[in-house]
């Protein structure tokens, strides 16, 4: 079957699905490159890492030529000027970007369901959220419509989806993947990563996106050598320990298994108790800043106005969803003259200690694991109440803090029959390492 | 009662003299059509990130250095946040908690200025208002100036008068293009100037209340605006009123400064640390590589100038511009030291008020002159072979003919051969003989009437100096 025919059978699944998790499909630009990876196959260029695979991006990542927005009104009829690095480093390792994939609005939420586009079902329960802000992309693997999807992260925006719909999710050390061309939401969290449903299928994309970019100065080369360890040392934080009552008991089961191979160890990082509420003033920060660009003046949607001041109200006022606003109004406040030392600089003081912890914490274990949500798929507009699905990201927020990278693999199916995802999480730049532990801890899992 | 105190502050942001932009790779041409040199980073599209122009930072470092700042090791780029239309991002990347450089001074009126600080940061674009026009009917954008490299150093309010404002502005205008970090061309805006002023009664109160007098274009409009802006604060505060903290537009066709925004509506602008860019680290070896490149600024050369025989007054204005004192010093390379104040002085009576009266740049116009002309112009004047009217009629011809002044002097009356000036000296002395007996007898200035004679006669082509020799050895005899 050649790459074309290939792409043309997946582009009639994704026609056909039922979970709306994709927003567009790039019909025109997919067999444009299934044809040149077509040809480059026949010529017998073997070097494609991932020659002819579909890959669906979430749709905060632009691509030149296409619309990407942010599941957002505001970006209405935004076509982007130029390619992501991620898009570009895809391309060149045979990849076929397939579409984009629903999320929550400008990826903030923990459901999906702030999208402008309308809500992405689970699809092992079309009544169920998918978990958010990356839920297109999960449900995308997940359904079997694409073997990869990517996500971004800030506060477990990979992880929690993978582990709603039972897939894996990689969330790389802060600055591993380039974030050149991610529409930007807490610059100082942000990160691109993977979806797909094995860790061997993580290694492999994530070694294409990986490495440092010079169009971002944030990004990094992680070491790429695996720490050979005669007995991997896994850390439980103690502190990790609001889970509901089968997600507790999937992951003590988890653990149990665990034990012959690895050793077990508590950890202690008890400043992440606070990590939920100074993400609430670092990302909604960060991102009152970065969402200013949105303005109606040179691109996106611009609502009818008789002034400037005008444009910037109405434009603004009906361009964001509630969501967006509110955490907008939250960063604008807390960035303001009078309060910024005692929000803003006292949050980044607590995630230099959060950081410390993890340090400390990795003197002891090697990797550190947790459930990666404290509860399995919620039901569609089950939870509204904003401060509980912020509780959502309480177990995946802290990597995003200490720039850590870590992943949410399935570990099995609560009493409930919905799956829950397993996090381990690994010192800085030991990417690689996080994924060779992962796929041992993987096979343990699957060899029950 | 009318005596007060003025504190003045200046914020000064020069372009730096870079390649390219700030942050993205597009080149800083003000020249350009609009909306030609930009890119999806000086734009601020959705999802492109900054990356910092090194030789901007370095230039930034050096600036520091000339101003005698201290260079921070750990500096930190700071977002700036407002709307305006000529603003993409809607944020500026500036720096505000951690400046590249802090403290430092400069030497202006014979005092020395502090600094507060110098910052790195990047330039807005520019909105063209076309409301009304048949075309447009609202108000365009060129993002062309969007992210240029800037370098603001602000003062502290050690200024006591608009002159020594315009005096501070020259100072640092010079020091930065001696240091090759700006251009500084104020029409071009490569220099921009805003004036924070306050007076009080007296040393012992604290600094009155500032008015920020922004829009001055010319170093002639910020002495002006200063002074009206003193005047006015005067008037307020002896007819019992207060001044208050605002933002004054200077409009100079009207010659007064106009409010333009109070306090109360100061914006917030929400600064915190840019989390797309690193902070800047400078090592102590980074330092000795700038502090060794760092060209001889103008007080040195100055001071180098007077200790070779110079007065202040030509030391001063050989060294306004770095063109010229470079210019100078590959004239008297070729001269001997008694040479140097001749030099000079042709160089500021001659060659400058050629230079003003030619449409070029000082630093064409002094390529089209060799300096080797300038240096037997000037052996010409020692020995006695030309005075200062044929140097004045020979001046203008050596530089449109590109001749040399020992081509042109052969066609210019010139009486050079010494025993006719003695037989035109003798004539003079029997024509005056009362005058010759006072000049013998002491009265020196009995001398003018038989000088004058023999400049008559020779109808100027004698050089009075070499007269004047002839005399006194003929007197001595
Ligand atoms: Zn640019």
């Amino acid at each position: 079957m050649s790459v074309k025919e290939n792409i043309r059978a997946c582009i009639a699944k994704i026609k056909g699905d039922r979970t709306n998790s994709f927003i567009e499909v790039f019909e025109e630009r997919a067999l444009a490159q299934s044809e040149k990876i077509d040809a480059l196959l026949a010529a017998g260029d073997e070097s494609l890492i991932l020659a002819g695979a579909p890959v669906a991006l979430k749709d905060n990542m632009v691509i030149k030529g296409e619309t990407a927005s942010c599941s957002s009104k505001i970006l209405e009829g935004f076509v982007s000027p130029y390619d992501a690095e991620v898009v570009t480093r895809l391309e060149k390792a045979g990849a076929v970007i397939i579409g984009r994939t629903n999320m929550d609005e400008f990826a903030m939420g923990s459901s999906t369901e702030t999208s402008a586009f309308g809500v992405t079902r689970n699809p092992l329960d079309l009544d169920r959220v998918p978990g958010g802000s990356s839920g297109g992309s999960a449900a995308a693997v997940a359904g079997g419509l694409v073997p990869y999807s990517l996500g971004s992260d800030t506060g477990g925006s990979i992880r929690q989806p993978a582990s709603f719909c039972g897939i894996c999710g990689m969330k790389p050390t802060y600055g591993a993947v380039s974030r050149y061309g991610l529409i930007a939401f807490a610059s100082s969290l942000d990160q691109i990563g993977p979806f797909a449903k094995d860790m061997a299928s993580i290694e492999k994309i994530f070694n294409v996106l990986a490495g440092k970019d010079d169009k971002d100065e944030t990004s990094c080369e992680i070491d790429r050598e695996i720490l050979r360890k005669k007995k991997i040392v896994c850390g439980i934080p103690k502190e990790f320990s609001g889970s509901s009552p089968e997600v507790q008991e999937l992951f003590n089961k988890a653990v149990k298994k665990l034990s012959a191979e690895f050793e077990i160890e508590d950890v202690s990082l008890p400043s992440t108790e606070y990590a939920v509420s100074i993400y609430y003033i670092i990302a909604p920060s960060e991102a009152s800043s970065n969402l200013s660009r949105f303005d109606g003046i040179r691109y996106g949607f611009r609502a009818e106005a008789a002034n400037l001041a005008e444009t910037y109200f109405k434009t603004r006022g009906e361009g964001f969803g509630d969501e967006v606003k509110r955490r907008i109004m939250l960063g604008a406040f807390a960035l303001s003259s009078g309060y910024y030392d005692a929000y803003y600089m006292k949050a980044l003081k607590v995630r230099r200690l959060i950081k410390d912890e993890f340090d400390r914490a990795f003197q002891k274990a090697d990797v550190i694991i947790s459930p990666t949500s404290p509860r399995t798929a919620f039901k569609l507009g089950e939870i509204t109440d904003p401060l509980s699905l912020y509780m959502q990201d309480v177990y995946t927020i802290p990597a995003n803090m200490a720039g850590l990278p870590a992943v949410s693999i399935p570990c099995g199916k609560c009493d409930d029959g919905l799956p829950a995802g397993f996090q381990i999480m690994a010192p800085r730049k030991q990417d690689s390492f996080l994924i060779d532990t992962a796929k041992k801890i993987e096979e343990i899992f699957k060899g029950e | 009662m009318n005596d007060f105190l003025i504190s003045i502050g200046l914020e000064v942001h020069v372009q730096l003299k870079t390649k390219t932009k700030m942050f993205c790779s597009c080149a800083v041409d003000p020249e350009s059509p609009p909306n030609t040199n930009i890119c999806p980073v000086c734009t601020g599209q959705p999802g492109v990130l900054p990356v910092k122009n090194e030789e901007a930072v370095l230039l930034g470092i050096r600036a520091g250095l000339a101003l005698n700042c201290k260079i921070e090791k750990f500096s930190v780029f700071a977002r700036k946040n407002y709307f305006y239309p000529d603003l993409p991002k809607a944020y500026q990347i500036s720096q505000y908690e951690l400046p590249v450089a802090s403290g430092g001074y400069i030497k202006a009126g014979g005092k020395k200025i502090r600094l507060v600080r110098a910052h790195l940061e990047e330039d807005a674009g520019k909105l063209l208002h076309a409301i009304g026009s048949e075309e447009v009917d609202g108000s365009l954008v060129d993002l062309n100036r969007c992210g240029t490299p800037l370098l603001e150093i602000v003062s502290e309010p050690d200024i006591d008068s608009p002159q020594l404002a315009f005096d501070y502005l020259k100072s640092l205008r010079r020091l930065m293009r001696y240091a090759g970090i700006s251009d500084c061309d104020m029409e071009k805006g490569s220099l921009r100037c805003d004036c924070n002023i306050s007076i009080r009664r007296c040393e012992d109160e604290p600094l009155g209340v500032k008015a920020e007098i922004k829009n001055m274009n010319s170093f002639k409009e910020l002495k002006d605006a200063a002074a009206y802006e003193i005047e006015r604060q005067k008037k307020l505060l002896d007819s019992g009123g207060k001044v208050v903290q605002e933002t004054r537009l200077w409009n100079s066709s009207k010659g007064k400064t106009f409010s333009m925004r109070s306090k109360e509506e100061a914006s917030d602008y929400r600064y915190f640390p840019d989390p797309d860019l690193k902070p800047i680290y400078v090592s102590g070896e980074m330092l000795e590589i700038e502090k060794a490149g760092l060209p001889e600024l103008p007080g040195a050369v100055k001071e180098r100038f007077m200790n070779q025989g110079l007065t202040e007054y030509q030391a001063d204005i050989l060294t306004d511009e770095k063109v010229l004192a470079d210019y100078f010093d590959k004239i008297i390379a070729g001269l001997t030291p008694d040479g140097q104040e001749e030099a000079a002085n042709i160089v500021i009576s001659n060659l400058l008020a050629e230079a003003n009266q030619s449409n070029l740049p000082l630093d064409a116009f002094l390529n089209s002159v060799k300096p080797a002309y300038i240096c037997e112009l000037v052996k010409f004047r020692q020995e006695g072979k030309i005075n200062k009217q044929v140097l004045k009629t020979i001046f203008p011809k050596m530089i449109k003919e590109q001749k040399a002044p020992r081509e042109l002097i052969k066609d210019v009356n010139i009486v050079s051969d010494e025993s006719e000036i003695v037989k035109l000296v003798e004539d003079a002395i029997r024509a005056n003989a009362s005058s010759w007996e006072d000049y013998r007898a002491g009265k020196e200035k009995a001398s003018g009437r038989i000088v004058s004679h023999v400049m008559k006669e020779s109808r100027g082509a004698a050089d009075p100096a070499t007269v004047m020799r002839i005399l006194k050895r003929m007197a001595g005899e």
